[in-house]
Parts: structure tokens; C-alpha cells; sequence
């Protein structure tokens, strides 16, 4: 066996044993500690992080929304390579979404970019023709979170957890954990521009409308380059179109970067047999980058 | 110094990918594609060193020895084992020493490497497959 091997057994065995520690910490936290916690969390909000006027404190985070919301996402979902998974084209390079119109058609041609948006874009530098990734400085091969919504066109699945006052993506790829809080808060002001954003929801019957604002500029739309600033205001509606499939109807406004609003979806399909599964970005270290090295090409 | 391949060795090259019974696999979405020529398709048996299991993509390390007993170490590419492993690979599914036959996209630079797309044993055993869930595209 040799070292390198080695070498990741044991990064491998840390990475698990401290997975596990996080699982059981999670788990007693969410069944044992969680109104409490929740509470002396939604304290400290009220204090070191206000939130607008209208929206509700943090103390109704104990009351819990797990039985009183009016639909259920939890479970183990994988995203669609169907319909809403779009290939590159010249205008738009990269997989990508598949944005559509104000109709709901195919938006053709380049994106709406705003002069801001075009400058940032012709900045990036995108995996393509002659790009592979060691040269790219796309920041997913940096191991930075992918952002919303670009971290759904990783083809990992993610876990919806059902919490009082919360609703948690747990994607699998990169282990990001997403926050949705659906006890009636605001947003949070004032507060430091984040890769995931702030994520507040609410129920408009069955769906889970999700409001998320507070994004750095850093993360990009897709593979191609595609830029967002830090005004990005992402809405989406997440509903079941039968039981094993869930839908995710999103807009995104971002008039710094895009002259209209931006409009997608994203299906899940149910995966009842699967659990998420570790997958940290760090292990590119141990092979991947080699890899790159050997089959770079030279720009 | 061009690499000479055996005549046992299946080869494919310049193919276009309509005529292959092997389809390219959906982009593994961590990376793009520049690296490999979806155009071209090769063969190549070799022994395997080993199969390093790690994310974000799985490697296939292994020898292949052309028709002068010169071997040359080889680098195939596969999905990340998460992925394989929900198709039914593990770690073991590969063993240093087995012979196999590795079809798949080679890498454009000309480097001994390629995007691995199927993977047989010479013994006629075939590994699980290596594709997205068979219902992803749903």
C-alpha cells in the first residue's frame, strides 16, 4: 500500500469518524435540544443580527412548522438530467440551466447582461475548448460553496430535513448546508454578503415559497461564466408535481447584472433508498489535480 | 515518441461517437469536457496498479504493454465514487493485477490518459455500470 494511499485511508477515516460526530451532534440537536437552541439562537438574532420591520422575531422559531406545514419534502432527492438540465450553446457555454422567457419558452440567445454583467463575464474564465480546469478560475474547482441556484446543477443529490422553523437542504456535493427559515423572520440586515445567502420561506398552500437575498458577487449562475452581483435576489417555488418528483420554479432579479429578470426550474426526482453520502471538495488534492496537470491544455 | 499500440488491443480512434456502442456519459458536472475528444473512442487493455476511490473522480490506474513488452502507465478517469458507487462499485471492484479493457475518450494533449466509459474484465466479466441513475433523466 503506499503512502498516498495510505494517506487518504486515514484523511478518509477523520473525514467519516468526523462526519459521524457532526450526524449524531445534528440529530441530537434537531430532536433533543432543538426548541431551546432555537430560542436562545433567535436571542442572539434579535440582538446582534435585526432583522426588517415586518418580519416576525425569532421566537416563533420554537413554535415549529415539521407538522403544521402543509407539505412534506423530506427525503433524499436527485436532480433531473431531463428536460430542466440545459447543454452548452455558443451563447450560453457550460451546462447550464434552462432559462427561460417571460412566457415560459426558451430564452434565446445570450442572456440579458447588463454592461456590468457583460464586463464580469468576459473576465471569466470558464472550462471550455481550450480551458480545463486547472486554468480556469472558476470558483467551484476552489472548493467554494456553488451558491443558489448554481448549486443545483451539480448531478449530487441533496436532503430536505423538516425542522421547527427550518426547512435544511443538505447537498451532497461540497456538504453545503442551506438554512430556510419559515418562522416568519426578515431577512437579515446589514449582515456580510454570503456564498448561500439568507434564506427566509413561507407556505402559499403546498408550495415553499423561499426568498433569498444577502449573496456575495463570487459564485456564478453555471459552468459558462455566467456572473451575478451582490443584488441577486433569488425567489423560488418548490412544490411536488406528483409524489416522486419535486419542482423548483425560480426567478432570479439581479439588475445589476441582467437587464430583466431571470426565469428557471429545476425538477428532483424522489430517491427513497438513498442517503447522502460524504463528499468533500478537499480530496482534489489527493488525485484530481494531478489528473488536470497531466491532461491540461495549454492555453 | 508515438506510442505504438499492440494488435491485441482494441482501437477505436477518430470514430464518430454515433457509430459506438458506448455512449459518452452526461458530464460528471464538476469538471468541463475540454480535456477528453468526445470525437475519438479507444480501447485499450491493460493490468490494472490500482484504482485510487477517491472524489471527485475516480482514477483507474494502469499499465498497458505494446507489441515490444513496453509498458506505459495509463490514466483513465472515471464519475466520482459516489456516484459509482451507486451503480454498484466499491473500492475492490478493481484489484491491482486484474486485466482489463478500458473503453472511453482519450485526452487531447496526448497524454497516456482518457475519460474511462466502460470497463470489462478480459475474462469476460463486465463491471456495474458507470452511468447517472438509470432513471435520472426523468
Amino acid at each position: 500500500m503506499s503512502s498516498r494511499t495510505i494517506l487518504g485511508f486515514c484523511r478518509g477515516f477523520l473525514f467519516c469518524r468526523g462526519l459521524l460526530l457532526c450526524t449524531g451532534i445534528l440529530f441530537f440537536t434537531g430532536a433533543v435540544l432543538a426548541p431551546s437552541a432555537l430560542h436562545a439562537q433567535a436571542s442572539q438574532l434579535q440582538t446582534s443580527n435585526p432583522r426588517k420591520a415586518g418580519g416576525q422575531t425569532t421566537n416563533q422559531a420554537s413554535n415549529g412548522d415539521s407538522k403544521g406545514a402543509p407539505a412534506d419534502f423530506a427525503g433524499v432527492w436527485y436532480p433531473s438530467t431531463g428536460s430542466t438540465l440545459g447543454a452548452a450553446t455558443p451563447d450560453n457555454p457550460g451546462q447550464q440551466f434552462v432559462w427561460l422567457d417571460s412566457e415560459g419558452k426558451p430564452l434565446k440567445g445570450p442572456l440579458p447582461l447588463t454592461a456590468w454583467g457583460q464586463e464580469r463575464m468576459k473576465a471569466n474564465r470558464p472550462t471550455g475548448p481550450r480551458t480545463t480546469s486547472i486554468d480556469s478560475d472558476d470558483p467551484d474547482f476552489r472548493c467554494f460553496p456553488s451558491g443558489v441556484p448554481r448549486i443545483y446543477l451539480f448531478l449530487y443529490p441533496l436532503e430536505i430535513v423538516h425542522t421547527p422553523g427550518r426547512v435544511l437542504m443538505l447537498f451532497e456535493y461540497g456538504h453545503v448546508i442551506r438554512q430556510i427559515f419559515t418562522d416568519g423572520r426578515g431577512h437579515v440586515q446589514d449582515a456580510e454578503p454570503t456564498w448561500m445567502g439568507d434564506s427566509i420561506g413561507h407556505w402559499e398552500g403546498d408550495t415553499l415559497i423561499v426568498d433569498t437575498t444577502g449573496f456575495n458577487d463570487k459564485t456564478w449562475l453555471g459552468y459558462g461564466g455566467q456572473p451575478h452581483s451582490d443584488a441577486l435576489h433569488v425567489i423560488e417555488r418548490i412544490h411536488r408535481i406528483d409524489h416522486d418528483s419535486l419542482m423548483i420554479d425560480i426567478t432570479l432579479d439581479d439588475p445589476k447584472a441582467y437587464t430583466m429578470p431571470l426565469h428557471t426550474q429545476k425538477k428532483y426526482i424522489l430517491k427513497p433508498d438513498w442517503n447522502i453520502m460524504e463528499f468533500v471538495c478537499e480530496d482534489n488534492s489527493l488525485n484530481f489535480l494531478e489528473y488536470e496537470k497531466k491532461v491540461r491544455i495549454q492555453p | 515518441m508515438k506510442f505504438k499500440l499492440p494488435l491485441y488491443f482494441i482501437v477505436g480512434a477518430a470514430i464518430v461517437s454515433a457509430g459506438l456502442c458506448v455512449a459518452s456519459l452526461p458530464s460528471s458536472a464538476h469538471h468541463g469536457t475540454a480535456e477528453h475528444d468526445n470525437s475519438k473512442t479507444i480501447s485499450l487493455q491493460g493490468r490494472v496498479t490500482t484504482l485510487q476511490y477517491l472524489n471527485p473522480h475516480a482514477l483507474i490506474l494502469f499499465t498497458v504493454k505494446d507489441d515490444k513488452g513496453q509498458t506505459t502507465e495509463w490514466t483513465a478517469e472515471l464519475q466520482s465514487p459516489n456516484l459509482l458507487s451507486r451503480r454498484g462499485w466499491s473500492r475492490s471492484t478493481l484489484k491491482p493485477g486484474d486485466q482489463i479493457i478500458v473503453t472511453g475518450h482519450p485526452v487531447k494533449n496526448g497524454a497516456k490518459a482518457m475519460s474511462g466509459q466502460k470497463v470489462v474484465f478480459t475474462d469476460g466479466r463486465e463491471t456495474p455500470n458507470m452511468g447517472l441513475p438509470p432513471d435520472s433523466s426523468k
